[in-house]
């Protein structure tokens, strides 16, 4: 990416219809602002309340998935589907482009998650949950604790409450 | 259990060998947001969000707008209102489940397919819907979605629609059907597994008191399809005609006697009726199912029927909630 690049965030030049990010771990992004502030809620604040010439600091977004919400910012505000795949815009090229940016690894897509919450991108987020639920899609329980690396919390007695529910479901 | 283990654990970021910034102790996602964990659930079809809530704690205690779906009985036909945010803008075109038992119950659901959509008519859990010229079946529970290309006429609004079957059924038979005048019906016609539609003028041999209160058409309920011959046939009939127009042959046979005459002409019958309610906020549109069971055949009359209503309401729901039970109530006495 040619204006993406870790460099002294203070001191980069400002250029024109740049705005600068940092991320979490401390990686300054120079993205263009256009993109990412018809996308981000977010940034669209921090532009419109002054941030736009010094960095705008993104604590709880890691460098990697900073990089592809950019990504996502860029690709959609340059094909005109910022609206998500509601929009009349969203044709193949952004169908495909979502469908390659969501083969991500599972902690990955976690951290884009976060991330598009965080920076109020609605259509990548809305993109990453659904990536997720199907990814849940006819697990049974043990497979999705497996496959989301979380244990079992529940006390025996709760545990009988949820399994009615279950064979609710089945019935 | 030998370890209970808090799912919210305290967020603390730290770098991984690798560089990442990451707050993984145990797991990344036992600590997912709650308002997430909800955007995920949304997703997942209601079987799949049991099994979601059984996982862990947190993900049980992360709000859901189906987290009373098992609360609901199985016994009774649900409603669903839709349409209330047609509005370009929403995002999240939300529907809701009603159970007709309990007041108090009520799942609100995601269903972005039903978005500027109008139902036309349910049966099995799946709904038949209109949209731009193309008509499609969707089912709220499952998220499932048929679509039936190609459906020649550019509006729905004045015919009656039926499915035979469940839309899975490769023999699936829809039909649209419209009176021409006081005794032809235009029958448009689909078989859901090679959609092409076939555009029938069906002489029926009887005369309609009001050829635009047709209020019933049915077809022969697909518990026991082996046992009936009327399979593949839609009832069509006012108060005083009836007319079995067999879609798989072409056969018609009129009699006259009214809808309850069809009745016990049919066995055990579903009757779905299709209106427009002067009752209800403007915009809403209302699908009657009505399930009558064979004892109607040696008693004569009703004493056993479920009711199934899809509404489209655009009012807002405070007025809705109050006074749509009541309303419901009259209408349904009118038939």
């Amino acid at each position: 990416m040619a204006t993406t690049g870790a460099s002294d965030g203070a001191s980069a030049a400002k250029k024109e219809g740049l705005v600068t990010l940092m991320s979490g771990d401390g990686e300054i992004f120079e993205v263009e602002a256009a993109a990412v502030a018809a996308l981000s809620v977010t940034i669209r604040h921090a532009i419109e309340e002054g941030f736009g010439d010094r960095p705008i600091p993104l604590p709880i977004v890691g460098a990697r998935a900073l990089a592809l919400a950019v990504e996502y910012c860029r690709k959609h505000h340059s094909l005109g589907g910022g609206a998500g795949e509601d929009s009349a815009a969203y044709d193949d090229e952004l169908r495909a482009f979502d469908h390659n940016l969501a083969k991500v690894d599972r902690d990955t897509l976690f951290d884009l998650i976060e991330a598009a919450n965080y920076l109020e991108i609605e259509g990548l987020l809305n993109l990453m949950c659904r990536t997720v639920a199907e990814m849940m899609k006819g697990k049974s329980v043990e497979e999705l604790r497996r496959t989301f690396d979380v244990s079992n919390d529940y006390t025996p007695e709760e545990e009988e409450e949820v399994r009615r529910e279950v064979s609710w479901a089945l019935d | 259990m030998a370890t209970r283990r808090r799912c919210s654990a305290p967020c603390r970021w730290y770098r991984t060998e690798s560089g990442r910034l990451t707050s993984r102790r145990e797991s990344l996602w036992s600590r997912f947001l709650p308002e997430l964990l909800e955007k995920v659930s949304d997703h997942l079809p209601v079987r799949d969000l049991i099994v979601f809530r059984q996982v862990c704690r947190s993900w049980r205690a992360a709000p859901s707008g189906r987290a009373l779906i098992t609360k609901f009985s199985k016994n009774h036909r649900w409603f669903l209102v839709y349409g209330r945010d047609g509005r370009a803008e929403s995002s999240n075109h939300a529907c809701y489940f009603k159970d007709p038992c309990y007041p108090d119950h009520w799942c609100t659901v995601v269903l972005p397919d039903l978005r500027g959509a109008t139902c036309l008519v349910s049966k099995g859990g799946w709904l038949l819907a209109h949209r731009d010229r193309s008509l499609f079946f969707c089912n709220p529970l499952t998220f499932e979605r048929i679509d039936i290309p190609g459906y020649p006429k550019t509006e729905v609004n004045e015919r009656m629609c039926i499915f035979l079957s469940s839309p899975t059924a490769p023999d699936c038979i829809v039909a649209v059907l419209r009176c021409v005048d006081s005794s032809k019906l235009e029958v448009d016609s689909c078989c859901v597994g090679e959609p092409s539609w076939t555009t029938r003028l069906v002489e029926t041999n009887c005369v309609w008191s009001n050829e635009k209160k047709l209020a019933r058409i049915c077809n022969c309920s697909d518990h026991d399809p082996g046992n009936c011959v009327w399979r593949k046939a839609v009832f069509i009939a006012d108060a005083h005609v009836s007319v079995a127009y067999d879609l798989a042959t072409g056969r018609v046979f009129s009699w006259s006697g009214g809808s309850s005459d069809m009745r016990s002409n049919s066995g055990r019958s579903k009757f779905e009726v299709r209106t427009e309610s002067s009752l209800l906020p403007s915009g809403t549109v209302m699908v009657f199912e009505l399930l009558i069971c064979p004892f109607v055949r040696v008693k004569g009359e009703l004493i056993d029927e479920e009711v199934a209503v899809v509404t489209r309401d655009q009012g807002p729901q405070k007025q809705m909630d109050k006074t749509w039970q009541e309303k419901l109530k009259l209408k349904l006495l009118l038939f």
